[in-house]
């Protein structure tokens, strides 16, 4: 009797199972067994003495779990910490880095309509998972290890806060940055590790030695752009911009510091920004003037296509490191390594990543880049194809040719090209 | 009654017009211009290609096989029994060159002064112009077509061939897609190729290529294209009806016509319009010193007719002072022209102004630019 009570009442629960919600009760016997951690996690965290179960965040629909298409997005924890997404939003993590582009939207006299290159409508989701040229040159694995896992932070609340821990020890720890703000491109825990804030924190804790969230993540705030006056390419905002964030920043390290010496320091990460950047313009332009002359090798035309451009040059944030010219790369190190080093090393008040890890390799970067521009111009055997002319030689036909491109390419005007034309006209008339 | 006999008649009309057209006495066995005077020469195969040696008294025709013939002494080399489709001497005159078309192949024989074969290459294509850049190079235009319900892929072709030292190299021109009823319309023109013409003597081509835009009617676009750089000039467009363009020796002026009711003679670098006439401009020739043309049977000067000599393909001798035509079935020499004084090609600016034509192509310099820099580099 008792066997035949359980079947009928096995058989209707069976019926009503996909009607039914799920609630923490009912996931937690398995879980325990299958995913002991995250199981724990929860049970120590606020979630679970705030009741907030598993079918709050993860839904109730456990084939779509089982495949992985429930992940937990920032929209899901967004109703319940509103602030934190709306700040974090606003942020330079919240601003589509894995779009590559960068959203737009707190860009002032911004066209709405743009939204619809990255976005359907009324959704906050980039239509395409990845704009970024780098990331779309690499595999699948890679493309998640080793780009995703640090870019999730546009839309992954778990990407500092782990997937079911709630404890801020974690996310105030500076090592919960460190996974991604270290490395050859922006060392900012190094940096600051091995900085006088990062030695006082190590030797006499957060009380006296400032971390990354004491500076960038002030009150708790999830706007880590706070105080930033440049962009995430190293280029200065203009005034309007930047000057309300310097008033930020000092505030911040008003708190230990006088208003003054905070001042004065900065100002002298503007300076070395500045001479570091026209360093980096020297280069971009020996770089423009050999492709005018088509001389790099291999040419843009003969590599596989900018995964965004095309076969057309790219030297801005999009620039590759592969699939390039030596030269192409060289830039690459002294733009996204060295470059990033020396400013982030100045305002990170590091010396040695300042001057030796950064400054002096990009000095030796502009050496090396020219070297090598040298030895191009002297060969003048560029990569371009049969039926495109090298321009390495000195002939007014090849004159003419760059003077167009530069043109084109805006970096002389038309009065500039047409008094250049002429004195190339007069020489060939000579000759 | 009547209506059996009709047949009979109209055969009978068409006959008596047929033998009224042969007999007919053509302008150039009559009385010419002052100065001018005519002889006919030799007889040659109706409609068959010819080629005036560079010192203009060897001509390379066809009459039942290919012959030199010497103008002056009157004296004549049989070459082979074959009949070539095409014939050009080389710019120094020790080389002729013919194109055969036998069992689906085109062969192009290099025949050395004398009338011996020294080299030849084959190709599955159909050559449809024949020409030398330079003394050791020839080249050729053809055209591929590949059919797909939608229309025909039709490509020109340039083949490069240097005799003695190497294959020929084959480059597409440009590609253009014609709708079917299109192509079966203008089947006979587009067949013509892309009627390659060197510029001077430089390392330029002038080819035509058909344009089927959906709406419109189709037409040639007329492109000077840089060999050495690979970049075109687009420089005019006529009717699909064109005979294609010619240059004068020293490359500054074209002669083309639309095939309609409008030839002009201009200079495609500076875009100036020398001349114009209301006619269609078939079969164009024009002296080397630019001046002096013959199209549709007649020969003008400077825009004035000069007079009507015969329908058919003509040639100017190097020198300017010849015309030869075949009409026909004959061949006559026209002479008594008079080239313009200095206008003749200069050799020695020759690379200079190469090289400006170049740059022009290329668009580095604009037509006005061209003018005055080409002015001051033949200023005295």
């Amino acid at each position: 009797m008792k066997t035949l009570s359980n079947i009928i009442a096995l058989t209707v629960a069976t019926f009503f199972m996909p009607h039914l919600s799920l609630s923490a009760e009912d996931c937690i016997p398995c879980h325990r067994e299958k995913t002991p951690a995250a199981v724990r996690q929860w049970e120590s965290s606020a979630h679970f003495k705030a009741k907030v179960g598993c079918e709050k965040c993860h839904g109730t629909d456990h084939e779509k779990m089982k495949k992985g298409e429930a992940r937990v997005d920032m929209k899901v924890c967004a109703p319940c910490h509103k602030k934190a997404f709306d700040t974090h939003r606003q942020s330079r993590h919240g601003m589509g880095l894995h779009s590559g582009w960068g959203c737009t939207r707190n860009m002032e006299g911004r066209n709405k309509r743009e939204c619809a290159f990255c976005h359907d409508k009324d959704s906050a989701e980039p239509l395409s998972q990845v704009q970024c040229a780098r990331f779309l040159k690499q595999s699948a694995e890679m493309g998640e290890v080793g780009c995703n896992y640090c870019h999730s932070v546009e839309s992954s609340c778990a990407s500092c806060h782990t997937n079911h821990n709630t404890d801020l020890k974690i996310v105030r720890d500076p090592a919960s940055c460190a996974k991604c703000h270290m490395g050859p491109d922006h060392p900012q825990w190094e940096m600051w590790q091995t900085s006088l804030h990062g030695t006082l924190y190590g030797s006499l804790g957060q009380a006296t030695g400032p971390t990354c969230q004491t500076c960038h993540m002030p009150d708790g705030t999830h706007d880590v752009s706070i105080g930033i006056t440049m962009s995430s390419g190293g280029v200065a905002y203009p005034p309007e911009k930047g000057k309300p964030q310097r008033e930020k920043m000092i505030t911040i390290c008003s708190q230990c510091h006088a208003p003054a010496f905070a001042a004065r320091e900065l100002s002298r990460g503007d300076a070395i920004q500045k001479q570091s950047l026209s360093i980096v313009k020297e280069a971009e332009k020996i770089i423009l003037d050999l492709s005018d002359r088509n001389l790099l090798d291999p040419m843009p035309e003969n590599r596989p296509p900018h995964p965004l451009s095309g076969n057309r040059l790219v030297i801005d944030s999009q620039l590759l490191y592969e699939d390039t010219s030596h030269i192409e790369r060289l830039l690459f190190k002294m733009k996204k390594y060295d470059y990033a080093r020396t400013i982030k090393g100045a305002y990170h008040q590091n010396p040695a990543y300042a001057h030796w890890y950064g400054n002096a390799e990009l000095k030796m970067d502009l050496v090396d880049i020219k070297a090598e521009a040298s030895r191009l111009k002297k060969g003048g055997k560029g990569g371009s194809a049969a039926d495109t002319p090298k321009t390495g030689g000195s002939t007014a036909e090849d004159a003419l040719r760059v003077l167009q491109k530069k043109l084109e390419r805006g970096a002389i005007s038309e009065e500039e090209y047409a008094r250049e034309k002429k004195k190339v006209l007069e020489e060939f008339l000579k000759k | 009654m009547f209506r059996r006999k009709t047949p009979l008649l109209v055969a009978a009309f068409v006959s008596f017009l047929t033998l009224l057209s042969a007999c007919r006495t053509l302008p150039v066995d009559g009385k010419l211009p002052e100065g001018l005077s005519a002889e006919k020469i030799a007889s040659v195969d109706e409609g068959s290609p010819f080629a005036v040696s560079p010192d203009g008294n060897v001509i390379a025709m066809v009459s039942s096989g290919l012959k030199m013939r010497h103008i002056a002494l009157k004296e004549q080399i049989d070459l082979t029994g074959d009949s070539p489709e095409k014939l050009a001497w080389s710019p120094f005159g020790n080389s002729l060159a013919a194109v055969f078309r036998k069992n689906g192949k085109s062969t192009i024989v290099v025949y050395d002064q004398h009338g011996v074969p020294i080299a030849d290459s084959s190709t599955e294509e159909i050559l449809t112009t024949l020409g030398w850049l330079s003394e050791n190079e020839i080249f050729a235009g053809g055209f591929r077509v590949k059919s797909y319900k939608f229309g025909s892929n039709y490509r020109s072709i340039l083949f490069r061939w240097s005799p003695g030292r190497g294959l020929p190299v084959v480059s597409e021109l440009r590609d253009s897609t014609i709708q079917p009823a299109t192509y079966t319309k203008w089947k006979t023109a587009l067949e013509r190729g892309p009627m390659i013409q060197p510029v001077g003597q430089s390392a330029q081509i002038l080819y035509l290529q058909p344009v089927t835009p959906p709406l419109f009617s189709p037409y040639y676009r007329a492109i000077i294209k840089d060999l050495e750089t690979g970049k075109e000039l687009e420089s005019a467009s006529v009717s699909l009806k064109s005979d294609g363009g010619t240059f004068s020796a020293d490359g500054e002026s074209l002669l083309i016509g639309d095939g309609i009711g409008s030839t002009k003679l201009y200079n495609p670098w500076s875009e100036e319009t020398l001349f114009k006439s209301a006619t269609p401009g078939s079969n164009p020739a024009l002296s080397p010193d630019g001046v002096t043309w013959f199209s549709d049977g007649t020969l003008f000067r400077s825009s004035t007719k000069v007079t009507p000599l015969a329908p058919g393909i003509a040639r100017f001798t190097p020198d300017g002072s010849r015309l030869i035509i075949t009409s026909g079935g004959s061949l006559y020499v026209v002479s008594g022209l008079k080239p313009a004084e200095g206008a003749l090609f200069v050799p020695s600016l020759a690379e200079k102004i190469n090289k400006l034509r170049s740059m022009r192509v290329q668009g580095l310099v604009t037509a006005d630019e061209y003018k005055e820099t080409l002015k001051r580099i033949t200023a005295p």
